[in-house]
């Protein structure tokens, strides 16, 4: 397991520095000069190219390349072109807000979404299961944009239970993070069904049933743990993806995190703060991946085997658990 | 085994997230606000905006990335720096020059003004404010890279301190318009020894003006706080607190100004207008600016547009008071000069001339190549892109081929730059309300308007002309020159609108979109 974590990690390396390699191509190739975005349309060209010596555009891309790289191994991650602060300040003023909106968001998808993901499975063409269906559906195609904007209408202007919008404390996290969570649900409830539904149908279910088990019991206490493995990934994706910080929704609600500050990067080419977020961003989507199979491996012990050094031992293992159940 | 397996994860999963979520708790008021013990009163400053009046709370559109009067180009920096800074004079709700740091002036020669400095003011850390602050301001304003094309008239060098209180000002040239730019946000006085003390950058981040507040804190991304100056020379403001927030998004603007989370919401949308009129908890101020949208003909990189008889009928084609009416509705006018009515000299230089027949027979006899497609350049910006539909439409209908292309910022600002365009929808506001700043784009060799000589020679008498009315007189010539020279498609003269409280008074809708809420008072 140590090994397997080991060897992931050494991985991780080599994808952060595929993402900053790729991210800085980008950059390369966009038009907008960040000169020019600094000083704005009216100033002069001497101005706009002393501002370029300055920030060092004019050097060969593998030079600035090399350096911005040397600098992030030193733990440099550059200067903001607009404000003049350290990136590695910038990116860690927004995030913990980032993470607390994300967590926030899991949280609320994955409590709504397990919950009548279950029910549906174990109802299925009921009317409960009919309207979660539907209600998944409603999620998946809604915008964000719109979804926000009318429940601030409704709760803040309407009702004044909540206020509209910042990120100020917990009367302040519920909108957004309905906002969010909501239409993520929806993958949730559809894969613990459609999880469920394959689990149930199991031999071993039929002999539980057959035993006479209750069926509250085996559903929670058979079925369950197995039709989560998906519904983890799905849990987990839903995580990284928030992670890379909310862009529209931080927006409406005026939320200060990744989103926001990574939109305002990218529109003043400011390319230190892109390339330190971007980098954030794809290590954080790292190691949630790797958490999440981590929790695989907790979850089904035939994945658990897989993880042991000995290829050998491995496959015996296989073996002996297809046999187990066959 | 089992079962306690099943347990764990459970536990695990719950816990982990649980833990996660008090943890960060903590996280975003370290992150979010600051210290931990003002979140508290922030929020209780953002819920009871509707009922303390001790705290003024402001929405703003975007972030500034320094309150450096010379170092940034953003509206709400310019704002935030009317509070911060004083400046040696301050331009009144008439539009007329009163003293402020300077009692009084005179004018020595037609590039020399003697300003006399007030004795009492003081910086907020501490310092007293005099003439050599002046003109290390004078001289800064004239050479750092974003203040320099503003105030290139300026002379710092030869600006000189006559004694601690008394400032010889210089100019390169006799410049009319000296008191509107001294005005102006890039106006601002700052202290010399601090910004010598910790340079631009931290001084920008943390900046020490004599204005009515000062600098308390700025929370990335979420808010700038600003307190009550207690030892302030003049008036004092009306509330103690100022928080500018920054709401990208329009409709959240609103929808927190009706829910009495902000006092007062910058730039509101033309379709929100109505309903924030309906509410009488709000008032909305929806008053002539500086603004104003045109469409750039660039004759260098169009042959086409050098031919006076193209241009006009690209204009006859496009019914202007139809795309004001549907596009822009209230919040603007149909443009019919080169300048807005707001700024001094203004005369009304066109009128509807919408005829498509005649746009026509003009193309035609100006023998015009209807096979060629016309680039038009426009940001994402939803008003813009409405327009530049319209107008495509109505040019078709005369046979004139526009392709619409769209860029984001920073690429329109480069390509702008470089003058690498056929036409771009652009607009713009002289935020110092002076007609020789609103004439950029005429002075500009970039947008290829290829200005008329006679045109330029009356550009530079206007901006040297001291005497108002003369002054006037030279600008209603030049409207009248670009206006018939059809140089720029003039499409619309667009208003400040702002929502407030109801209970907001004395709010100063400056023209330029540059508000200074200094005199900002609530009623009981």
């Amino acid at each position: 397991m140590l090994r397997y974590t080991g060897k992931r990690l050494l991985q991780m390396v080599f994808v952060l520095l595929g993402v900053s390699f790729i991210i800085f191509c980008l950059m390369e190739i966009t038009p907008g000069d960040p000169a020019r975005q600094i000083l704005g349309p009216d100033a002069s060209e001497e101005a706009v190219l002393a501002m370029r010596e300055e920030l060092r555009l004019d050097d060969p891309f593998a030079v600035r390349y090399i350096s911005y790289i040397a600098g992030v191994l030193h733990g440099d991650f550059g200067t903001s072109y607009t404000t003049k602060e350290p990136v590695i300040h910038e990116l860690f003023a927004r995030y913990p807000t980032t993470v607390l909106f994300a967590v926030l968001t899991v949280l609320i998808a994955s409590l709504i979404g397990i919950p009548l993901g279950i029910i549906s499975a174990t109802k299925q063409y009921s009317w409960v299961d009919s309207l979660s269906t539907s209600f998944a559906m409603l999620g998946v195609s809604i915008p964000t944009f719109w979804l926000g904007l009318m429940l601030m209408l409704l709760f803040a202007v309407k009702l004044e239970w909540l206020p509209a919008t910042g990120f100020y404390g917990p009367i302040y996290w519920i909108l957004p993070a309905i906002t969010v969570g909501l239409p993520a649900s929806a993958g949730i409830i559809r894969m613990t069904r459609s999880s469920m539904l394959e689990v149930v149908r199991l031999d071993y279910i039929r002999t539980a049933r057959a035993k006479g088990q209750t069926e509250r019991k085996i559903i929670y206490g058979h079925a369950l743990e197995n039709a989560m493995i998906p519904v983890i990934t799905v849990v987990g994706i839903t995580f990284g993806q928030s992670l890379g910080g909310q862009i529209v929704t931080e927006q409406v609600f005026a939320v200060p995190g990744l989103g926001k500050l990574m939109v305002e990067a990218i529109n003043s080419r400011n390319y230190p703060v892109v390339e330190g977020g971007v980098l954030l961003i794809a290590f954080a989507y790292c190691v949630i991946n790797l958490l999440v199979d981590i929790i695989y491996a907790y979850l089904d012990p035939r994945i658990k085997s897989q993880y042991s050094s000995s290829v050998k031992k491995r496959m015996k293992k296989e073996a002996a658990v297809h046999e187990g159940e066959s | 085994m089992k079962k306690s397996v099943k347990l764990t994860v459970l536990l695990a999963l719950v816990t982990a997230l649980t833990a996660c979520s008090s943890q960060p708790k903590n996280a975003p008021t370290a992150a979010g606000t600051g210290e931990p013990e003002k979140t508290a009163e922030a929020s209780q400053s953002g819920q009871t905006a509707g009922a303390d009046n001790s705290t003024l709370t402001v929405a703003y559109r975007t972030e500034a990335a320094n309150l450096d009067p010379h170092n940034n180009q953003s509206l709400t920096a310019f704002s935030l720096e009317m509070l911060i800074y004083d400046r040696l004079v301050e331009k009144n709700a008439d539009g007329e020059i009163v003293p402020s740091l300077a009692e009084s002036w005179e004018v020595i020669d037609d590039t020399t003004i003697r300003f006399h400095l007030r004795e009492d003011v003081s910086f907020s850390n501490g310092e007293k404010l005099t003439a050599e602050d002046v003109k290390y301001t004078i001289e800064r304003a004239e050479t750092m890279p974003n203040s320099s094309s503003f105030m290139k008239t300026f002379d710092g060098a030869g600006t000189t301190v006559v004694d601690e209180y008394t400032v010889d000002l210089k100019l390169h040239a006799p410049f009319a318009p000296v008191y509107n730019y001294l005005a102006s946000a890039r106006g601002s006085i700052v202290c010399k020894s601090e910004m010598e003390r910790v340079g631009s950058d931290a001084y920008g981040r943390n900046p020490v003006g004599s204005g009515p507040m000062v600098f308390s804190q700025w929370v990335a991304g979420d808010r700038i706080e600003l307190v009550r100056n207690e030892a302030y020379w003049g008036t004092k403001t009306a509330y103690e607190k100022f928080t500018a927030r920054f709401i990208a998004e329009a409709s959240s603007r609103e929808i927190e100004l009706e829910t009495g989370g902000v006092d007062v919401a910058l730039h509101i949308a033309s379709g929100d207008i109505a309903r924030l009129e309906e509410n009488p908890k709000t008032t909305v101020y929806n008053e002539p600016g500086y603004s104003q949208t045109m469409i750039t003909m660039n004759q260098n990189t169009c042959p086409s547009f050098k031919d006076k008889r193209v241009r006009e009928a690209f204009y006859k084609a496009l019914d202007i008071e139809g795309i004001g009416a549907t596009i822009y509705g209230s919040t603007a006018v149909p443009a019919y000069s080169i300048y807005p009515p707001a700024i001094m000299g203004y005369v009304q230089a066109g009128s509807d001339s919408y005829n498509p027949d005649e746009a026509k027979a003009l193309l035609d006899e100006a023998g015009f190549d209807y096979s060629q497609t016309f680039e038009l350049m426009t940001t994402d910006d939803a008003t813009a892109i409405s327009v530049c539909e319209a107008c495509k439409n109505m040019w078709n209908a005369v046979g004139i081929q526009v392709e619409i292309v769209t860029y984001d910022q920073a690429t329109m600002t480069e390509k702008v730059g470089a003058g690498e365009y056929q036409m771009q929808i652009s607009s713009s506001s002289a935020s110092s309300g002076d007609p020789d700043h609103a004439l950029y784009e005429w002075k500009s060799e970039v947008h290829g308007l290829n200005t008329p000589p006679e045109m330029m020679e009356l550009i530079a008498r206007g901006v040297q002309t001291y005497d108002a009315e003369e002054r006037k007189k030279i600008y209603a010539e030049i409207q009248e020159t670009g206006w018939n020279y059809y140089g720029e498609l003039m499409i619309a003269f667009s208003n400040v609108t702002y929502g407030a409280s109801s209970r907001v008074q004395n709010l100063d809708v400056q023209p330029g979109s540059v508000p200074n809420f200094a005199g900002l008072t609530f009623s009981e």
